[in-house]
């Protein structure tokens, strides 16, 4: 079990080796294009709102497989809020902030209420939201704007979640941005060779050291090989910093605490977990909660990246996150999963997207290649996972 | 011709799990079955229509030449009913005996499947003094949660002192499971009244995490449905009911979490070749003692342990006593649910006898024989 072997190791992060040969594929399908400064910052900026629903659609997931269908509508309305609130009333940028959030947690106490304590279907509760919100956006925009978008927003707004940080001229090495990258790369050398250290003095089998030494190359590779790009075209995006906190903290939540712990076991067998002293009902409410406050931060990102509140914001959200959860290796029964997985999940199909568009292919095949990719990981999931239990 | 005597429109749920039972072998025989393999069919049923459902299956095979095969961890009705017994121990098998013409006694079976003779089923108790009363229930009464005028426990009174294991008899379907649930925190049923007293003090629990707090553990009768979480490892399945032991402002120190794990493995001897392994990929009498190294780690001071040894194999049942035993010799007050008499009889110190939802008597184990407490039973049932 806990022998060391290169077979097991490729099957573990077979998404991860996927991922890479797509991106090849798609560097060289679009001759070098896929692998510019700027596309390399759009890919992110593009695909960060994924990140953010992914990680609150995780602990929903986590729960027992249950899912929010609400997040798409509701990005559209918290969009057509601050609009209203920072454009239109000319509220500080402070003060709509905690409006907004506000508007999210009362949101989400509604929903986790429902789910929770009314013990209605998450998928029914959040169907009405999915309806409610895209109406309710809708009608405010068309009643405050002529052209139903609010744009215009102040900078102080938009700089918290637009732009790049030490910003510097296109093409021009961005020194902050490759002291931050080095500072990352040696931090994971670092996290690694103390981690087998630790292992080895505790007794514990560990990794061998040629194997910590491939793993440990090749991560500060891609790190790299990511801050140069980003050097060379502005700096590190705000947004991404926002991507990396919201990460850190929820793998750290899923992973070292009991309150993940608690995730996971509700997950895996509800009934046990409530013998077992656990609050299920609890655990359902935060995580219908948390899905909403998330839910405020990528509206606010997806409101400023476009610089405009729309009636067709947040279209089909909920199933790039949940998407992004199942090819990441999310259970669709709950109890298992992590961030990590689902971070590799949403930039396969993220990578998909751009190279197939850059590409100049048409949107209908990009949805079917999607589609396949979707549920090739599911069944390549349930396979591996039959090849198991038979060892 | 399986002898039900009621009307074929009756649906299924309204019939009780004997008769389903019987239901289901009518099915089986209304496809002109002519080999028949009953995997554990009495393991929901009570003993009459357990014995009901063997003469059944003698009838079949004396009638129509039916072939049967019968899976089943009780002994007494393998020896009852087969031609030839064949024993099956971790996948494979060891022999095959030939009953016709002979009595086979249970202990030559058992033989078989612990490949030597046990001349004590049941461990010898460590002698240690019974302490004070640990856990008083007074006039509990309990109400069905969906038939609300249903009375599953009726005004019982028990108690259980230090050290000591007490044994509660009954049948299935007695009303054991759902006291011990309500008592755990009320974790099951309504309407629930009575009083609970803890260690002298007079304790109201709301919830299963009250429970724990205040040094209760329930072990469940049915593992995989509420006692263990499968598809996770032995590790986070032994430190569920008490993370609090192996963390430190909610980050959990998995370190210490390995250690606990890995000597609970030791300890109870759990046939495993790491605690990262799922427990969903243990036999029934490793998660058994997965499920007691859960609650032994939550450190309560009376353990509820309902049907212990349900659908494990001699062996494990063993060991599974010596655990016991060994939880009253460090002072716990243990209660143990079971519907097999000789093991109430063999393991407890004093045994309470329950039958349709009342405590119908009690008798120390000494004085208990399987006679006396079926007659309480009887008793009864004549009574209602």
């Amino acid at each position: 079990m806990n022998s060391f072997s290169i077979g097991n190791v490729l099957k573990k992060n077979v998404m991860t080796i996927a991922l890479f040969a797509i991106y090849v594929f798609f560097i060289i399908g679009t001759g070098g294009n896929m692998f510019t400064p700027s596309n390399v910052t759009s890919l992110i900026e593009q695909n960060a709102y994924v990140y953010i629903l992914g990680v609150g659609m995780l602990m929903c997931m986590l729960t027992g497989g249950n899912i929010d269908l609400s997040v798409g509508s509701f990005v559209c309305f918290m969009g057509a809020v601050a609009g209203v609130f920072s454009v239109i009333k000319y509220v500080g940028t402070p003060l709509t902030l905690f409006i907004v959030i506000g508007v999210g947690l009362v949101y989400g106490a509604v929903l986790g209420f429902l789910i929770a304590y009314l013990k209605i279907p998450p998928w029914i509760a959040t169907l009405a939201g999915y309806l409610a919100f895209r109406g309710l956006g809708t009608q405010i925009l068309i009643t405050v704007s002529e052209t139903s978008a609010i744009s215009n927003f102040p900078e102080s707004f938009t700089r918290l979640f637009t732009g790049k940080i030490f910003e510097s001229p296109w093409g021009e090495l961005n020194i902050p941005c490759v002291v931050i990258g080095a500072i990352a790369a040696a931090a994971i050398v670092y996290i690694n060779l103390a981690g087998r250290a630790r292992r080895i003095k505790k007794g514990y089998s560990a990794d061998p050291m040629w194997f910590v030494i491939v793993k440990s190359v090749l991560e500060v590779a891609v790190i790299l090989v990511l801050t140069f790009k980003l050097a060379y075209d502005g700096g590190i995006p705000v947004v991404l910093l926002w991507i990396i906190a919201v990460l850190v903290i929820y793998g750290i939540i899923t992973e070292k605490t009991t309150i993940g712990r608690h995730f996971m076991t509700v997950g895996g067998n509800a009934e046990t977990a409530r013998l077992s002293g656990i609050n299920n009902k609890l655990i359902m409410f935060a995580a219908y909660l948390n899905m909403s406050v998330l839910t405020v931060l990528a509206a606010l990102i997806v409101t400023t990246r476009f610089g405009s509140a729309n009636a067709f914001a947040g279209q089909n959200f909920e199933m790039d996150a949940i998407a992004a959860c199942i090819v990441g290796g999310v259970s669709a029964y709950g109890g298992a999963g992590t961030v990590m997985g689902m971070v590799i999940g949403a930039t396969l199909i993220g990578v998909i997207n751009q190279g197939m568009s850059l590409m100049t292919i048409d949107q209908d095949w990009i949805k079917i290649a999607k589609g396949a990719v979707l549920l090739i990981a599911v069944v390549f999931d349930i396979l591996s996972k039959k090849g198991n239990k038979r060892q | 011709m399986v002898g039900l005597t009621d009307s074929s429109k009756t649906l299924i749920k309204d019939i009780g799990t004997g008769k389903q039972q019987l239901v289901e072998i009518a099915k089986a025989l209304a496809k002109n079955a002519r080999l028949l393999i009953l995997d554990e069919p009495t393991s929901s049923l009570n003993e009459t229509d357990s014995r009901a459902l063997l003469d059944l299956m003698k009838k079949l095979q004396k009638e129509q030449g039916m072939t049967m095969i019968i899976i089943s961890h009780k002994l007494n009705e393998v020896s009852y009913v087969a031609d030839k017994i064949t024993v099956v121990r971790d996948g494979s098998t060891i022999e095959t005996i030939d009953a016709r013409g002979q009595e086979i006694s249970e202990a030559r079976i058992i033989k078989g499947m612990v490949g030597r003779e046990i001349t004590d089923r049941f461990p010898k108790r460590h002698d240690v003094p019974i302490g004070d009363v640990m856990m008083e229930v007074k006039n509990w009464t309990v109400f069905h949660p969906e038939f609300a005028e249903r009375k599953v426990v009726d005004d019982v009174s028990i108690n259980v002192r230090r050290g000591e294991v007490v044994g509660i008899y009954g049948l299935m379907g007695a009303g054991r499971t759902e006291l011990a649930m309500s008592i755990f925190g009320r974790s099951y049923g309504i309407g629930i009244s009575g009083s609970l007293v803890l260690k002298g003090q007079p304790v109201y629990l709301t919830s299963p995490k009250q429970a724990i707090a205040a040094g209760l553990a329930y072990v469940t009768e049915d593992r995989k449905g509420n006692g263990l979480v499968l598809s996770n490892s032995i590790k986070t399945n032994t430190t569920l009911a008490n993370l609090k032991a192996i963390s430190k402002a909610t980050f959990i120190d998995k370190d210490k979490e390995y250690m606990v794990a890995d000597e609970y493995k030791q300890k109870l001897r759990t046939k495993t070749p790491s605690v990262e392994q799922l427990v969903g990929n243990l036999s029934g009498g490793n998660q058994q003692k997965v499920l007691l190294a859960k609650w032994m780690f939550a450190d309560p001071d009376v353990l509820i342990l309902d049907e212990p040894t349900r659908g494990i194999d001699v062996g494990a049942k063993y060991e599974i006593y010596c655990i016991i035993n060994d939880l009253a010799k460090a002072g716990k007050s243990v209660i143990m649910i079971s519907s097999e008499l000789p093991e109430v009889i063999g393991m407890s110190d004093r045994i309470y006898i329950m039958n349709q939802a009342k405590i119908v008597g009690e008798m120390k184990a000494s004085e208990a024989t399987q006679e006396n407490i079926m007659a309480c039973i009887v008793k009864s049932g004549s009574e209602a």
